[in-house]
């Protein structure tokens, strides 16, 4: 299929959860399974990082096909590497989050400022149809909780990080990992910086702990928020700048004692 | 031209025609893979024949007799033609002998038309029903010939004789060419000469799968033509009779499965032709004559569903009943092997399964270190290099389910009471990739194969024990050809020995109810032990009673093959099946030997009977002892 759009999938080095096994990252694999199916054959597949990193050959068995592999220098710097290399594909899809490394979630967003484009996060199903120029635009459904969905629009070129859920099938073949191939790229020199993270790097507690505001409401009470969309009570912070905004969670975090500043 | 040479022409043309129809029908098998075949085997045939085939037939006497005149009969007679006539010597005591040959015959096609009058439901209609008249007419007109004297035949009768045996040959001789019913009698031949699994007639039962040559990439049949020679062949021997169909789980719980129609729809492959021909019960829920085979084109989905395919518990009852000795759980693995390998397509919660044996080495996303958490009070010993072991212990998956630790923690503290010097692998312990390989995932399957065979290498152990019999079939018969040869045995076996020999002391069971024991299909029909359990009972003090279908013959519990995981639907659930049949004895109780019988039955709705296993049973002797 040869479209006039070009769509890439950015996939991870993966790590099972209990074994550390290295495998295929489900929410990265769920993302070039979407891809495949906006793109079919003319999906690209990259992994920034060795092409010997043995998850990679789950990916294949996936259905990759081609995985283009670009060694990152000494930084470290997914990014800068990315961006310099699909500077001109239209839709780049990731996942939500890595099983190894930072795992941050922090990529999608990174890398679609260092290329000054739009981001769309938790997205479902996107289809790319043609407008009423001769361009295309994306239709997005994108997850939110509880059940519900949006669908929004969105003009190319864009970020989307898929959310793990995404209605797609995984099908591992194993004859697709003997014929798939991995292409080395040389290593392409960085210029542009973007945001070094400045943290350091520990071993991963199981899962990050969710802050939650202690319940004081009843039974029923938390029954009907769960149920209900409505009923969830809370604010709605429409009005104001963003500034006003985050004035509007921090007094929320601190009211329920969550953060202590 | 007299009537004598009328025959001889009639005799030397239809041979002509059945030599042309072979032919073309040969070519058609030789388009399959290259087989190893013994061809010494064609002299074993009458032994194989009256042996080996006739020892399944003869469970059913009415039609073994039947068969026995009627292929008899025209045996004799086809011969008898063949010198008298074929050589045209017209000796009168021949004709006499073609006579006795034709009644014979006769006789016996008067039973098969008297089955057929009211066949039951499992034989096929269609083609085979105008057996009886076609063979009679054979049967009839070579009677009438030689009852006749040839100077008082009227011209009228000889007519009417040349007419019958000309219905009959073309029968014979059009109709194996043209892959009418009667293929089965030179197919049926050949497939035994040529049998994909010749150890069968010496006894073994032979029921490993072969390995795939994954490096040649070999990923299983795709189309018809990827089948074994040999195995096309053996297609082509199938008599439609329904046993398979009668015996097969998945076929009685309304899953799309029908082994009969299964081996039908192959032979639509083989020769290019849709389904309409059938006329038999169709898969459960499929209706007939939308389906089409050709030889080089995918068998998925255009000739076979895949939820047919998937349906399969792999139990081998199928097998067990065929009298043409067909291997129909070979053509399945080999289906599953194509769509697992090459497309990733494998049902339900099974790729799950899979992902998580390639990522954990257990089944259900488990830590290996977990497995022996039930035995972490137990004081088990745990085999390291260097420090030996007799029986080495492999408790598999089931060593994760809450149920199934019951059963292992019984069969520790048996091993323990008959002072057994025993250890576990512990945390090096990893599946045996035994589902994997039933559904199809062959590349899974050989390398865990080869991580435990390295493990085992590295191991000091005597013997092998398991509870586990889809285990042991793996580790016992299908890890020698990948290299791993060890002595396995199963746990009900080792303690049926270990009381033999009064290591272990068994009290009498203090269970009273009445008992029942199920057969795991892995346990009786892949490895043909039926009786240590049964003798493990009787040592308890505990008559079983039988149910119906049990030993050799048992009906499977629906957990093999990963069929839990694949989970096509049916009408009914197959342990569910079970679970009456022992309600049929009267059984409270129900006795089994396997991990995956356990789940399956204890998974039964409603009030059932107990599921104990032996192991608990003889644990619970134990306190009961003077
Ligand atoms: S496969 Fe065997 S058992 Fe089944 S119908 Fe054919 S001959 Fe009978
Ligand atoms: S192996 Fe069992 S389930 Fe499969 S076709 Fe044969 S009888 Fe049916």
């Amino acid at each position: 299929m040869s479209n006039a759009f070009t769509v890439a999938a950015l996939i991870s080095a993966g790590r099972h959860p209990v074994s550390g096994a290295p495998r295929a990252c489900r929410g990265d694999a769920v993302a070039m399974a979407l891809g495949r199916r906006m793109a079919g054959d003319g999906l690209r597949v990259v992994h920034a990082g060795a092409a010997e990193e043995p998850s990679l050959q789950d990916y294949l068995a996936l259905g990759a096909g081609t995985i283009e592999a670009l060694p990152l220098d000494s930084s470290g710097d997914a990014v800068a590497t990315l961006a310099a290399h699909l500077k001109n594909v239209d839709i780049i899809l990731t996942g939500s989050n890595a099983e190894s490394g930072a795992g941050s979630g922090l990529l999608p967003y990174a890398l679609a400022r260092a290329l000054a484009r739009p981001v769309a996060g938790n997205v479902l199903d996107a289809r790319v149809q043609k407008t009423a120029g001769e361009g295309w635009d994306v239709e997005i459904r994108q997850f939110l909780p509880k059940g519900q969905r949006r669908r929004i629009g969105c003009a190319l070129p864009l970020v989307i990080a898929v959310h793990p859920r995404a209605p797609v099938q995984l099908k591992y073949a194993y004859a697709r990992r003997l014929s798939g191939r991995i292409e080395r790229f040389p290593e392409t020199p960085t210029d542009t910086c973007v945001a070094q993270p400045v943290w350091t790097v520990e071993t991963a507690s199981r899962r990050p702990i969710r802050l939650k505001a202690r319940e004081t409401k009843s039974g029923h009470a938390r029954m009907q928020a769960a149920v209900v969309a409505e009923a969830k009570g809370g604010i709605v912070a429409f009005e104001g700048s963003t500034v006003d905004k985050a004035q509007v969670m921090l007094n929320y975090l601190r009211e329920h004692r969550l953060v202590d500043f | 031209m007299s009537v004598a040479v009328a025959v001889t022409v009639l005799f030397w043309v239809s041979v002509a025609t059945l030599a042309i129809g072979l032919a073309r029908r040969a070519r058609l098998w030789r388009t399959g893979r290259e087989a190893d075949v013994e061809w010494a085997g064609l002299l074993a045939v009458p032994k194989r024949y009256f042996v080996d085939l006739h020892h399944v037939v003869a469970r059913d006497p009415y039609i073994a007799n039947t068969h026995i005149a009627t292929a008899g009969g025209a045996f004799a007679a086809l011969v008898l033609v063949a010198i008298n006539y074929g050589l045209g010597l017209y000796a009168p005591v021949l004709d006499w002998a073609i006579l006795l040959a034709a009644g014979v015959m006769l006789t016996g096609v008067y039973f098969v038309w008297m089955r057929r009058r009211h066949p039951p439901l499992r034989l096929s209609g269609g083609a085979w029903n105008r057996l009886p008249y076609t063979l009679a007419a054979f049967a009839l007109g070579l009677a009438l010939l030689t009852l006749v004297p040839s100077q008082t035949l009227s011209a009228g009768i000889a007519i009417a004789a040349l007419a019958l045996l000309l219905a009959g040959s073309a029968e014979l001789a059009l109709g194996i060419g043209a892959g009418g019913p009667m293929k089965h009698a030179v197919a049926g031949l050949l497939h035994l000469a040529f049998h994909p699994r010749p150890e069968r007639f010496a006894g073994v039962r032979s029921t490993a799968l072969s390995p795939l040559k994954l490096s040649n990439h070999d990923f299983g049949t795709r189309k018809p033509s990827d089948f074994l020679w040999t195995e096309l062949l053996s297609f082509d021997a199938c008599v439609e009779c329904g046993k398979c169909e009668q015996s097969c789980p998945a076929f009685a719980a309304g899953q799309p499965l029908n082994p009969k129609k299964l081996i039908q729809d192959l032979v639509a492959g083989l020769s290019g032709s849709n389904d309409s021909a059938y006329a038999g019960r169709p898969y459960p829920g499929i209706p007939i004559g939308s389906h089409h085979g050709e030889l080089s084109a995918a068998i998925v989905p255009k000739l076979i569903e895949a939820e047919t395919v998937w349906s399969c518990t792999t139990c081998r009852a199928c097998v067990e009943e065929c009298p043409m000795l067909i291997e129909h759980v070979d053509a399945i693995v080999g289906m599953r092997r194509s769509l697992n390998l090459t497309q990733g397509e494998v049902p339900g919660t099974a790729p799950e399964t899979l992902s998580n044996l390639r990522e954990t080495e257990t089944q259900g996303g488990h830590a290996r270190a977990a497995r022996y958490n039930w035995a972490v009070d137990l004081d088990v010993p745990i085999i390291e290099p260097g420090k030996p072991a007799d029986l080495l212990l492999v408790a598999g998956e089931g060593a994760f389910d809450m149920r199934y630790q019951r059963t292992l923690r019984a069969l520790v503290k048996l091993l323990k009471a008959a002072r057994v010097d025993f250890a576990v692998l512990g945390e090096r312990e990893r599946d045996t990739g035994d589902t994997a390989r039933r559904l199809g995932d062959e590349a899974t399957f050989q390398s865990f194969a080869k991580r435990n065979i390295e493990t085992f290498a590295s191991l000091d152990f005597k013997r092998i024990v398991t509870s586990d019999p889809h285990v042991l079939h793996s580790l016992r018969n299908e890890y020698p050809a990948l290299g791993g040869k060890y002595t396995v045995i199963h746990h009900t076996a080792l303690l049926a020995e270990l009381a033999e020999q009064g290591k272990l002391q068994l009290g009498k069971s203090p269970e009273a109810r009445a008992l029942t024991y199920h057969d795991p299909c892995y346990l009786g029909r892949y490895n043909g032990e039926t009786e240590a359990p049964r003798a493990l009972l009787r040592k308890l003090g505990i008559e079983v009673r039988e149910m119906q279908r049990s030993g050799l013959r048992g009906r499977c519990c629906g957990g093999g093959g990963g069929a839990p995981l694949t989970d096509i639907p049916g009408k009914q659930r197959i342990p569910d099946i079970r679970m009456a049949d022992a309600r049929d004895v009267g059984a409270d109780v129900i006795a089994v030997a396997c991990p995956q019988c356990t789940a399956m039955l204890e998974g039964v709705a409603g009030a059932h009977a107990e599921v104990l296993d032996i192991a608990e049973l003889a644990a619970a002797s134990l306190e009961a002892r003077p």
